[in-house]
This record gives structure tokens, sequence and C-alpha cells, in this order.
């Protein structure tokens, strides 16, 4: 197991590029309707491998992630690019993986407090 | 095997390949009687052509490719305009009236195009389904161990 002192800057760092994700797309889903309007996303894919990467030696935390336009979606006729429902499904996804993170750190710090109880003692 | 992230972003998909042909279909019935287009032709019903589509630029999308690309989602190939005839109605008052009389009307059959609009909303809510389940399971398995 990870000590915590290892383990919470990770998922601190999820947790605050979940958050970071999370207003991207509020600020799509505010510009549903605005004209020429092209949504952003994190790069969110990208950052996690990186830190994969860096996990063998816990090496420092990769870099700013790179948001980028995503121009997947078909521009509609006034050039706005917002797909409600896929970002909706992102917002959730979005929002499940955050917590996943507030679950695993209060797990963690749940047992920390569990070993300082010694074991419940108290 | 695919991460629940990607089931999202399938179900998330389908979506809104769901709501295109609703809109379709809606763009279909408000123009049944459109007689003049910018062609300067009668109105042309449009079908919304679907097509499984691979998961790329997804969450584990590099998984699923080893693994034989078992789970397929969906997206609109094309939206082809229907080539079948005009109605042709007798009404030679119609500004629209050829030499003959004759009115071309779109050949679009309301009910069709309601009986789509229906099933469209069913496979809409389907994976709205899908996506609230996805969502009961995770927080279910967040809650492993904890007596939730």
């Amino acid at each position: 197991m990870l000590p915590l002192d290892v383990a919470a800057p990770w998922i601190e760092h999820a947790l605050d590029l979940s958050s970071r994700r999370g207003s991207l797309i509020r600020a799509n889903l505010a510009n549903v309707d605005t004209p020429d309007y092209v949504p952003t996303d994190l790069d969110f894919e990208e950052a996690l491998r990186a830190e994969l990467r860096h996990r063998a030696h816990f090496g420092p935390m990769p870099g700013e992630p790179m948001s980028h336009k995503d121009e997947s979606v078909q521009p509609s006729l006034d050039g706005n690019r917002v797909d409600l429902d896929r970002e909706m499904t992102r917002a959730m996804a979005n929002r499940m993986f955050f917590e996943l993170g507030t679950e695993v750190i209060s797990r963690k710090f749940n047992m920390m407090r569990y070993a300082i109880d010694e074991g419940g003692r108290t | 095997m695919m991460s629940v992230f990607d089931a999202l972003e399938l179900a998330g998909r389908s979506l809104s390949v769901q709501r295109t042909r609703l809109d379709v279909a809606s763009s279909n019935l408000a123009n049944a009687q459109t007689t003049r287009t910018e062609d300067g032709e009668f109105f042309r019903r449009r079908d919304v052509v679907l097509e499984d589509d691979a998961l790329a630029a997804s969450f584990g999308a590099h998984f699923d490719h080893a693994l034989g690309e078992s789970v397929r989602g969906v997206k609109v190939a094309e939206i082809r305009e229907d080539e079948a005839p005009p109605r042709m109605v007798h009404d030679p008052d119609h500004p629209d009236a050829g030499p003959d009389g004759f009115v071309a009307y779109p050949n679009i059959n309301t009910v069709e195009e309601m009986v789509n609009m229906i099933t469209t909303m069913r496979s809409y809510q389907a994976n709205l389904n899908v996506l609230s389940g996805l969502r009961e399971m995770a927080q279910r398995a967040l809650g492993i161990g904890r007596g939730v």
C-alpha cells in the first residue's frame, strides 16, 4: 500500500484535473447556443498517461495538461459545435471520476485515523 | 473489457445520434407541405443512415483494440435525401402549380415520420437508462465495504 504522503498528491492532482475539466464542460454548456463557439476539453487521457509514465519512479507531477478545441462535432448552421448530449455525458463521467477520487482519499484518511486510534480503541 | 468511462462515452454518442434523428424527423414533418426549396424543387424527405463506429480517441481505446474491438459505438454515416417522386396534387390555383395544374408535394408520410419519432424517443430513453444504470453501478462500487 502506498503511504498517504505519496498517494495524496496523486489524488490531489487527479481531482484538480477533474475540477478543471468540470469548469471547461460548464463553459461549453453555457455556450450551447453561441454562434461559432467551439467547445474545449481537457486532454484528460493524455494527462493520465503522463501520470502513469511517472508512476514507476514516483517522479514529479507532469506539467500542465493541455486543453484543446474539440472539433469532432459537425457545426450547426450558426457554426456552434457544442453537442449537448455529449457534454452532459462528459459532465457525468467527470463527476463520477471526482467521486472516485474523493472516495479513495477519504478511505486513506479513515485508515490513517484507524491506525492513530489503535484500531478504534477509543 | 471497456472501462466505465468508455461505456459513458458510448451512451453519450448514442444520445447525440438519436437527437440528430429527431431533428431530421421534425424537419421532415415541418416540411410535409413544402413545395418550394432553394433548389426550386419540392422538399425531399431526409433519412439518417447510422453506422457502427470504433470508440477511438476515448479512454482505454487501445485496450479494446487489443481485444478485437468487440464493443462498437454508433455514428451518423450520412443524411440521405429520399429519391422518391413527389406526390402530385391537382390544384391549379396554387402558386407553384405547373402548366398542367399539378403541384408537386413532398412524398412525406406524416404517420411514418411520427412512428420514426416515437422509436427515436424510445432509443433516447433507453440510452438515458443505460447512463443512469452506469451511474448507479459506479456508486454501488464506491460503496463496497462501506455498508451502503
